[in-house]
């Protein structure tokens, strides 16, 4: 498909900035009918059962909501940021204690983080070119990825599971990383 | 004698010269590591720009992966049920529930005022502040010169260092370095002779002392 000289439509990142400047319900549903039954699929493959996995989407959408309007598109591209929030609601979910939870990027505890030139790459740029250079990864190295954001596994229990040797796991999710990194130009 | 939390993260250090291993900053982004991984792991990114990147990089794949995923069956009416739920929490004061928590630094701190440490007589104390069956995270605030006794793990272990420096297999590492010893490796750490250190270690079970001294120590300073 080529890519259009003017975007038609507004972007995520454009729709997750108009529900935190004003309250933009029409943004809100064009983001909920694109991402709310995806981060479900996310929920069901990481171990929720599909009448949790609603309410956990409910919650996660609503914090989308509230949270918008500290939503930085220069810092995260819209998938990745609704992808922490998810996975911060799943991990709440399965914890029993939650006092223990950390958030690095905290300001309060964070040193400022520097702002390199190359991570002001346009957050929707940047998502296209990680969209493909997924597809340039070899089926061993980005089935492992998928093991471990798809099924919450961790690498130690990915090895365990396919049955290959820890090393080895270890090696193809680095190689993994570099690929993506080189991809997205960040490794200079 | 006080015991002050050292700053955390120490506005003098530099950046961190030793890193945990990618994969486990990929299982970071991904969020399967256990509290005490998580807990070591933050700590560890309080100070280190390149590692919080590298994470949020890995978190750029969980985005990319989430957007190709094949989208759930969701009920009919769930957005007018979420709207309605916004409707219902407007005008509250902002009560996001996410894991924003308490930060590291005011448990860290609030764990070094407590009370409740096991003091051995050269001064060396220990801390227990979190753990479960796959780990056990413990705050270590050694004298300065100390000579841990020699002893090996099962499992791996994983030191941050807060303050002070810790002198391990010819490295010196200090506030913010991230310090992995490999399963079964046998190690026989120092303190740096200047200041005292308090460190914050993942063990995943008792450590093997492997001295006469040690075995002899070793119910006192059971982990």
């Amino acid at each position: 498909m080529p890519e259009p000289l003017f975007s038609p439509s507004p972007s995520f990142e454009d729709l997750i900035v108009a529900i935190g400047a004003r309250q933009d319900r029409t943004a809100f549903a064009a983001l909920f009918a694109h991402f709310a039954p995806r981060v479900k699929a996310y929920l069901v493959r990481t171990g929720s059962d599909s009448s949790g996995a609603d309410e956990l989407t409910q919650e996660v959408m609503l914090l989308v909501w509230r949270k918008a309007e500290r939503y930085d598109p220069a810092q995260a591209n819209a998938a990745t940021w609704i992808f922490t929030i998810a996975r911060n609601k799943r991990i709440d979910k399965f914890r029993r204690d939650r006092h223990l939870d950390f958030d690095p990027d905290d300001p309060t505890l964070s040193p400022e983080p520097e702002r390199l030139p190359d991570h002001r790459l346009e957050a929707a740029q940047e998502a296209r070119r990680l969209s493909q250079a997924i597809t340039i990864l070899p089926e061993e190295q980005a089935s492992l990825l998928k093991l471990a954001f798809y099924e919450g596994k961790s690498h130690s229990v990915i090895a365990a599971e396919v049955g290959l040797p820890l090393g080895t796991v270890k090696s193809r999710l680095r190689l993994a990383l570099a690929r993506l990194r080189a991809h997205l130009g960040e490794d200079k | 004698m006080t015991h002050p939390m050292p700053l955390f993260p120490d506005p003098a250090a530099g950046a961190p010269a030793f890193h945990p291993d990618e994969e486990f900053l990929l299982d970071y982004a991904a969020g399967t590591t256990s509290q005490t991984e998580t807990l070591l792991l933050a700590a560890h990114m309080a100070y280190c720009d390149s590692c919080r990147r590298a994470v949020q990089a890995a978190r750029n794949v969980g985005g990319m992966l989430l957007s190709t995923l094949e989208p759930a069956q969701l009920p009919p009416n769930m957005l007018n049920r979420t709207l309605t739920a916004i409707d219902s929490a407007v005008g509250r004061v902002d009560t996001v529930t996410d894991t924003i928590v308490p930060p590291l630094a005011a448990f860290l701190a609030e764990n070094m005022a407590a009370k409740q440490w096991k003091t051995l007589p050269n001064g060396f104390r220990m801390r227990r502040i979190a753990g479960e069956s796959s780990g056990r995270a413990w705050l270590f605030d050694a004298p300065p010169g100390m000579k841990l006794l020699p002893h090996r793990h099962k499992g791996d272990e994983w030191t941050v260092i807060l303050s002070g420096v810790f002198l391990d297999g010819g490295h010196a590492y200090h506030p913010g370095d991230f310090a992995r010893l490999e399963d079964g490796e046998e190690h026989r750490p120092k303190i740096g002779v200047k200041s005292r250190c308090v460190s914050l270690i993942m063990v995943r079970d008792t450590p093997t002392y492997t001295t006469p001294l040690g075995k002899l120590a070793a119910p006192f300073i059971k982990l």
